[in-house]
């Protein structure tokens, strides 16, 4: 069975990067010119997948995928996200629909949180250029339907926030069994 | 614009308001009391360069505490500390705050998490049942070894204090320490105290112990304690 990450948010959120950073192996990156609207956030942007990978000590290959942030290409979503361990969810705070965002990808993998009994994680970016809304705004949000997920400021540049994110999903994938979040969630 | 030049100009003495001197304690007792009580005030430390200015109805902060000096600034004696009242620069610390400022939930778990002595300061016994209301933004704020995994257990599910260090397989003291910054930001929920520390509550505590044991002691030596141990050292 394939051990996998899976990366996901808008474009421009800092997906690439995050895999790009903790990746053993430089990232492999289907890019192409931007198009439409993207090009006014970024010259390429992510058309299929971006790969990395993460070696245990006994050769035991962790893999991370990223997936495209356009929503036209969220047929990709479905095939990454199946069998996944865990989803990072990267959402832009300079977006004015961030907390939508979050919960637009939180909901975009459902399906893929409930079948394979997995975890997540949302990193919230340029928080330092745009520090509204407050990271309690997006957990005021959870609360509201619910869900105590974790929300953590990331500069997908810094590997230490990149490993953070990591280890919060495998600290939960050790309490994977009877996660009433998830279920409510996924409900 | 020029934060560092904006913030400089709340140390200026003629802004300077009413200083007071504490009495006995800790400065984190003394910041959380500040907080509770509303207060807009500067807080400095004999000894070490910069301050934390608290805006509580604002539910922000600003710090220009150097990392390294974080843990002493905590730590300090009540007598060590300078509170002086900002109320009077109110329009211009909102303007400041707005650029540079931080959730006040994180200099509250700061000062619970350098507190000294803060296996002793808890208010929870071991029987004691709670549960995590948020995750802290633990990509900012110091932590332990075991910060991560105690969060994920306490988010996840409720759990008794005594059931959940035996579980983790980690001190009393990390737990203690972990409780005592997220009690310190109000992020933890207290779901019973069961004081009828009787036969049954602790034959179901040694029950699921072993119990707990026997699924960690398989965990362990598989994917995810290498997974952790892997990540964990990136």
């Amino acid at each position: 069975m394939e051990r996998k990450f899976v990366f996901t948010g808008p474009v421009g959120a800092g997906k690439t990067t995050a895999i790009a950073t903790i990746s053993e192996i430089p990232v492999v990156s289907t890019e192409a010119d931007a198009t439409d609207d993207v090009v006014k956030l970024k010259a390429n942007t992510t058309v299929a997948l971006d790969y990395g990978v993460i070696t245990l000590g006994d050769g035991v290959k962790v893999h991370l995928y990223g997936t495209p942030g356009q929503k036209r290409f969220s047929y990709m979503w479905e095939l990454l996200g199946e069998g996944s361990m865990g989803v990072a969810v990267f959402v832009d705070n300079r977006s004015p629909t961030a907390i939508e965002n979050m919960f637009f990808y939180l909901d975009s993998f459902k399906e893929a949180l409930r079948d394979n009994d997995s975890v997540v994680v949302v990193g919230v970016t340029h928080m330092d250029v745009s520090p509204q809304p407050s990271l309690g705004s997006y957990q005021a949000a959870l609360a509201e339907r619910g869900l105590n997920i974790p929300v953590f400021e990331v500069d997908p540049r810094r590997k230490d926030d990149v490993r953070s994110m990591l280890m919060c999903m495998v600290a939960q994938m050790g309490f994977a069994e009877r996660q009433p979040q998830r279920a409510m969630y996924c409900n | 614009m020029n934060i560092q030049t904006e913030y400089a100009v709340f140390h200026s003495p003629e802004k300077s308001q009413v200083e007071t001197r504490p009495a006995a304690g800790s400065l984190s007792d003394l910041l959380r009391d500040l907080v509770r009580k509303g207060k807009d005030v500067e807080l400095s430390v004999d000894g070490i360069a910069g301050n934390v200015i608290l805006m509580p109805d604002k539910g922000m902060y600003l710090s220009n505490i150097r990392a390294a000096d974080q843990a002493r600034f905590f730590q300090a004696p009540r007598t060590a500390c300078t509170v002086t009242d900002k109320s009077a620069d109110y329009a211009d610390l909102v303007t400041v705050i707005a650029f540079s400022g931080r959730p006040i939930a994180e200099v509250l778990w700061m000062a619970g998490y350098y507190q000294p002595g803060s296996v002793d300061a808890i208010q929870y016994s071991e029987y004691h049942v709670i549960s995590l209301k948020h995750w802290p933004n633990l990509t900012r704020l110091p932590q332990t070894p075991n910060t991560m995994r105690i969060a994920a257990l306490l988010a996840r599910r409720s759990s008794g204090i005594g059931m959940a260090w035996r579980k983790l397989r980690i001190t009393q003291a990390e737990l203690y320490r972990f409780i005592n910054a997220a009690d310190f930001a109000g992020y933890i929920s207290v779901i019973s105290s069961p004081y009828r520390s009787g036969q049954a509550e602790a034959e179901l505590l040694v029950q699921e112990t072993q119990q707990e044991k026997s699924r960690q002691a398989e965990a362990e030596q598989g994917f995810l304690s290498k997974l952790w141990e892997r990540v964990r050292g990136m």
